[in-house]
């Protein structure tokens, strides 16, 4: 009985924040649920998208619907890393004593809006590294922990070159999703001009607090994964390698560098978050299938002859999946 | 284990049970019908044992298999259900998880459960139902068949035609038999037997053109061969005469049977001469000699007539008749003087020695016609001397040469075996002499043989001048006769 009330809060708590984000987000479906399959997993969301498709609408509504502490932290070439992680500071006290105070950055919150994330200097964005990484901030020799549930969802635009630092590879692979926003479809574009002519601020409410993000993180971890399944994700994965020798067609012919073992860990971990979210109470092939690309998109380079057949990463993907599956039968 | 799962997995497999059963029996009798039909066809039948035995066999064997590939295990049934209900791995997660304690896995158990309890029953029948049910129909039907269908009667065995008894007269053998027939005409065979011959010849041609069996043609061949050889046995007397002559109890007549069955004329006179010679023996008295001479005629004329020849026979009729001149000289009691009658009893062997070259010479023609009909048939037509049938035998008398003893005696006497005559008196030599009619040289005294023969056949034909032919006769006598004719002939002149 107990379970089955859990399960049943699991499912009534995603229910309520996708209906709160769905106030505020118009259409973007598969985004908001890969959102919230990333945030019960315990992973860092990438968002890309052209201006004003509703990236930082969308994290700003999470936050409220989340009832967790947001932060935003625009990106800019100029941009320190202490101005994210904070500083220490000489304050004067009321005795008029100089003491030093750590002043904390916007890091600290439980939220993070790291919009534009590849306007910042490299030097910047390292300072990420750690706090996406390990969930902690270390300024003076001092470490900071960070509150959980931490999350940083991070927005990119990708038409704006000029000024722009493309994220190194370590710090790709410490996002777990990389979602690509598209453009409106007529009808939802209808929608949202409707709905910003009245009022343009972010209606969600809060429906979940972090603890129960945690209890639904903790009871996602449950849901088992039978063997088949487990190396069928495995398999995926070290397919994506051209350097191995047992390896798939597609890689070897359109990929120059493979995903890390994070896409693997990210690939069961959300598949059980997405199995619970649908109902199911075990992995499936299906739960592996859906999460490979926001998963592997932004882990995985294609090479020349990829871009020379005009394939997306997107396309060396499904390839690599229905490879898979024929491998896997 | 979950029970709903127990419950399925024991329907499914029941399932492979009856579909290995079905088609393992199905199977095996499927083949074997179509054996038994197979060998009903062909009118072979075996015995039922050996359909049951193969039948089994079979069907144990596909049992076998199709059990190998139907039967499931517990996992392969979790991956089937999963895959039929399109439940995502539910099943097999609930197998794989079974003793996890885990909130969630006690939950996915069952949802599980619930899932697999609510599915149609439609999912877990038999595939293909329709499938195994063809299957056995038609195999009984097979069987059915196999057992009403009757066996078909083996044909009856004819024997088949010897591919290689294939015959085609060619237009060689045509030639050579039309030649040979021309030969026979030509020969100097006596006409009766000829004319018999030519003809046999003649029908085997006119035969062959529309014989196509090899051992049709051989059939007639050595049918033609076997009845040239008959005709000629018919007409050919002397072998008869000998037979009897032979039994005589006189060395002389014996003798002189030994020579005339060699067909050797030049043997036949040098015989003659012997008796002659012997009769006309200087230590003999005038009636020892009569009573010599009286004995010889009388044995010569029962030997003569004992055999079973015609008398119209000219050998017959020959020996006959020096047989009563002899006798009649013999008991001529008037005759008394020695030289008187050493003359008449030369004169009567030399008679005797014409009269009885002229129908050996033509039964030596014959046999020589006949030899050669038979020889060439044979070579004509590649007749094997094996196939032939028994021919007529040569009479075995001796040598005619008066025996072993006389051989010897003229080789330590020094007499030439060669030559004409005998004893002392030799009328013909060793001597080479060229043989116009073979182109071959040949001893002188074969070649007065051959001289004589043409002289006979030229008398026999009538060809002869009467003086040429008194010439000649006179010459051949002298010939063979030798110097006592000549020394008579001078005294009488």
């Amino acid at each position: 009985m107990e379970n089955i009330e859990q399960v049943k809060q699991f499912s009534e708590a995603v229910a309520k924040i996708k209906a709160e984000l769905c106030k505020d987000v118009v259409g973007q479906n598969e985004i908001i649920d890969n959102v919230i399959i990333a945030i019960i997993a315990g992973g860092n969301v990438l968002l890309e998208g052209v201006p004003g498709v509703g990236k930082t609408r969308l994290v700003r509504s999470l936050g409220r619907a989340l009832s967790l502490p947001f932060s935003r932290i625009q990106f800019t070439p100029d941009l320190m890393p202490s101005d994210v992680t904070g500083t220490n500071i000489v304050e004067k006290d009321e005795n008029g004593k100089l003491n030093t105070k750590f002043r904390r950055g916007p890091i600290f919150a439980n939220l993070v809006l790291a919009d534009e994330i590849n306007r910042a200097t490299p030097k910047t964005q390292s300072a990420m590294l750690e706090v996406m990484q390990e969930h902690k901030v270390t300024v003076a020799n001092e470490t900071y922990v960070l509150e959980e549930p931490f999350f940083v969802l991070a927005t990119e635009n990708p038409i704006e070159q000029d000024g722009t630092y493309p994220l190194p590879e370590a710090q790709m692979d410490r996002f777990m999703f990389k979602l690509i926003m598209t453009f409106p479809e007529v009808k939802e574009l209808a929608n949202i001009v409707t709905m910003t002519q009245v009022t343009m601020a972010e209606t969600a409410e809060a429906v979940v607090d972090g603890e129960t993000i945690l209890k639904m993180r903790a009871l996602a971890a449950g849901v088992p994964v039978i063997e088949e399944v487990l190396m069928y994700a495995m398999n995926l994965v070290s397919n994506t390698h051209p350097e191995l020798p047992k390896t798939s067609e597609t890689a070897k012919k359109y990929i120059k560098n493979g995903a890390s073992p994070r896409a693997a860990q990210a690939l069961i971990t959300c598949a059980k978050v997405r199995a619970l979210i649908n109902g199911n109470y075990n992995v499936s092939y299906e739960d592996i299938d859906a999460l490979a690309a926001p998963i592997l998109r932004h882990r995985i380079k294609i090479n020349y002859n990829a871009v020379n057949e005009h394939l997306t990463v997107d396309d060396v993907v499904a390839q690599l999946i229905k490879e898979n599956k024929k491998l896997s039968k | 284990m979950s029970e709903i799962f127990i419950k399925i997995k024991k329907r499914l497999h029941r399932h492979a049970w009856m579909k290995s059963v079905v088609g393992g029996i199905s199977f095996g009798i499927l083949l074997a019908s179509v054996l038994l039909l197979a060998d009903k066809w062909q009118g072979d039948l075996a015995n039922v044992g050996y359909y049951l035995l193969v039948g089994g066999v079979s069907a144990a064997i596909v049992f076998g298999v199709l059990f190998t590939f139907l039967w499931k295990s517990d996992k392969r049934i979790a991956k089937q259900l999963d895959e039929t209900l399109q439940l995502n791995e539910k099943v097999q997660t609930m197998f794989a998880f079974e003793k996890d304690e885990g909130a969630v896995a006690q939950l996915q158990r069952m949802d599980a459960e619930q899932r697999l309890a609510n599915a149609p029953k439609k999912a877990f029948q038999i595939k293909r139902l329709w499938l195994w049910i063809v299957i056995g129909v038609v195999s009984l039907a097979t069987l059915g068949a196999a057992i009403i269908v009757p066996t078909k009667q083996a044909p009856p065995i004819t024997e088949q035609p010897d591919k290689d008894d294939v015959f085609v007269m060619t237009v060689w053998q045509q030639t050579a038999l039309e030649d040979l027939i021309e030969e026979v005409r030509k020969s100097n065979m006596i006409e009766s037997a000829k004319t018999q011959v030519v003809k046999e010849l003649e029908k085997l041609s006119i035969s062959l053109q529309t014989t196509d069996k090899a051992s049709l043609m051989k059939a007639l061949v050595i049918a033609t061969i076997v009845t040239t050889d008959e005709i000629t046995e018919s007409v050919n007397t002397y072998k008869t005469i000998c037979k009897t002559l032979h039994l005589s109890i006189r060395a002389d007549v014996k003798n002189l049977a030994a020579a005339i069955n060699s067909l050797d004329t030049v043997k036949i006179g040098t015989r003659m001469a012997e008796i002659r010679d012997a009769l006309n023996a200087e230590a003999l008295t005038v009636e020892q000699t009569k009573e010599e001479l009286k004995q010889f005629a009388e044995e010569l004329q029962k030997g003569v007539e004992n055999s079973t020849v015609e008398q119209t026979d000219v050998l017959y009729a020959a020996l006959l008749s020096t047989a009563a001149q002899a006798k009649s000289l013999a008991e001529n009691a008037e005759l008394t003087e020695k030289g008187v009658l050493t003359q008449k009893v030369s004169e009567i062997f030399a008679d005797a020695n014409r009269n009885v070259a002229v129908p050996i010479l033509q039964q030596r023609t014959n046999k020589e016609t006949r030899t050669l009909v038979i020889e060439k048939l044979m070579g004509i037509f590649g007749i094997d001397k094996s196939e032939l049938p028994p021919l007529s035998e040569e009479l075995n008398l001796g040598g005619g040469n008066g025996g072993e003893d006389e051989e010897e005696e003229n080789e330590n006497s020094g007499v030439n075996q060669g030559g004409i005559g005998s004893g002392e008196t030799i009328y013909g030599s060793d001597d080479m002499v060229y043989d116009p009619d073979t182109g071959a040289y040949v001893k002188y005294g074969e070649i007065i043989n051959a001289y004589y023969a043409k002289y006979s056949q030229l008398m026999i034909d009538g060809k002869l001048p009467e003086d040429v032919a008194k010439k000649l006769a006179e010459y051949f006598d002298t010939l063979f006769n030798g110097a006592d004719k000549e020394e008579t002939n001078n005294a009488d002149k």
